[in-house]
């Protein structure tokens, strides 16, 4: 089972610093070494990938991860295009790797970084040959009115919707 | 929304340097307010807004969900076929 960190709550408008919306965090321990969690989880995401998660217009055949700082993330779908959803921001085989989650609240391709939320991913190997696996979702308030368009879509609260849709529309004029 | 990741604002703040009118810009904030995204408070004559953290719950939710499968499906295919390469 891959845990949850528990959350507290954000608190008021008192403090300094900037407002957060907390980052969704999950670990889960792997029997194996870092390397190989490592190379599975990047570079062989295809191998584990969920089939239902990506961006196209036809089923997605698979899921491409460029080993590289600045490498592309993208799926090639059915229909010969593919479609880029992600890009490599820091890669530190087999400790660390980063990536920006380029999908938009119109769940497409967003090439401007400063508006895309952040995964890290870190490998921690035990004595014990397993390796701890954290991954941490955050700046998901990049996103802006993206994320609540996205949680529309998400959620099958139909009443937000239309709330959602008029704030979107908003959001873009105001942009 | 962007202005406001840095920190609470006042509206007039809000209002500075974006290609709209205030009172655009304090209708935008109701809708805003209404759907959870932003969260506001009087000090002294002013209202301040910022982030409500609450209006991001379900996107959370959603990626606490997503991950949490992804993870597991994760651990079965690295445990599952070791074939033993490193």
């Amino acid at each position: 089972m891959a845990e949850t960190e528990v959350t507290q709550p954000v608190q008021g408008a008192g403090g300094a610093g900037r407002e957060e919306v907390k980052p969704v965090r999950k670990s889960i321990r792997v029997r194996a070494d870092a390397g190989r969690a490592f190379r599975m989880f990047t570079e062989e995401m295809d191998s584990w990938w969920p089939r239902t998660h990506h961006i196209g217009r036809s089923p997605m055949k698979r899921v491409v991860v460029e080993g590289r700082p600045g490498g592309a993330i993208y799926t090639d779908q059915e229909d010969g295009s593919a479609c880029p959803w992600a890009s490599v921001l820091a890669w530190e085989p087999p400790h660390r790797f980063v990536m920006a989650w380029q999908i938009n609240a119109a769940w497409q391709y967003e090439p401007d970084l400063g508006k895309c939320s952040e995964v890290e991913v870190r490998f921690t190997p035990a004595d014990d040959g397993t390796t701890l696996v954290e991954l941490e979702h955050r700046e998901l308030a990049r996103h802006g009115g993206g994320g609540a368009r996205m949680r529309a879509d998400v959620s099958s609260d139909g009443g937000w919707s239309s709330v959602l849709a008029l704030f979107a529309a908003r959001a873009e004029l105001a942009a | 929304m962007q202005k406001l990741r840095s920190g609470p604002l006042p509206v007039g703040e809000l209002a500075r340097g974006l290609p709209v009118s205030r009172p655009a810009v304090s209708q935008h904030l109701r809708v805003l307010k209404q759907a959870r995204l932003v969260c506001d408070e009087a000090v002294g004559t002013r209202r301040i807004y910022r982030i409500d953290p609450r209006g991001f719950a379900s996107l959370r939710e959603y990626f606490d969900t997503f991950w949490g499968d992804a993870l597991e499906a994760f651990q079965a295919k690295v445990e599952g076929t070791d074939d033993g390469r490193n």
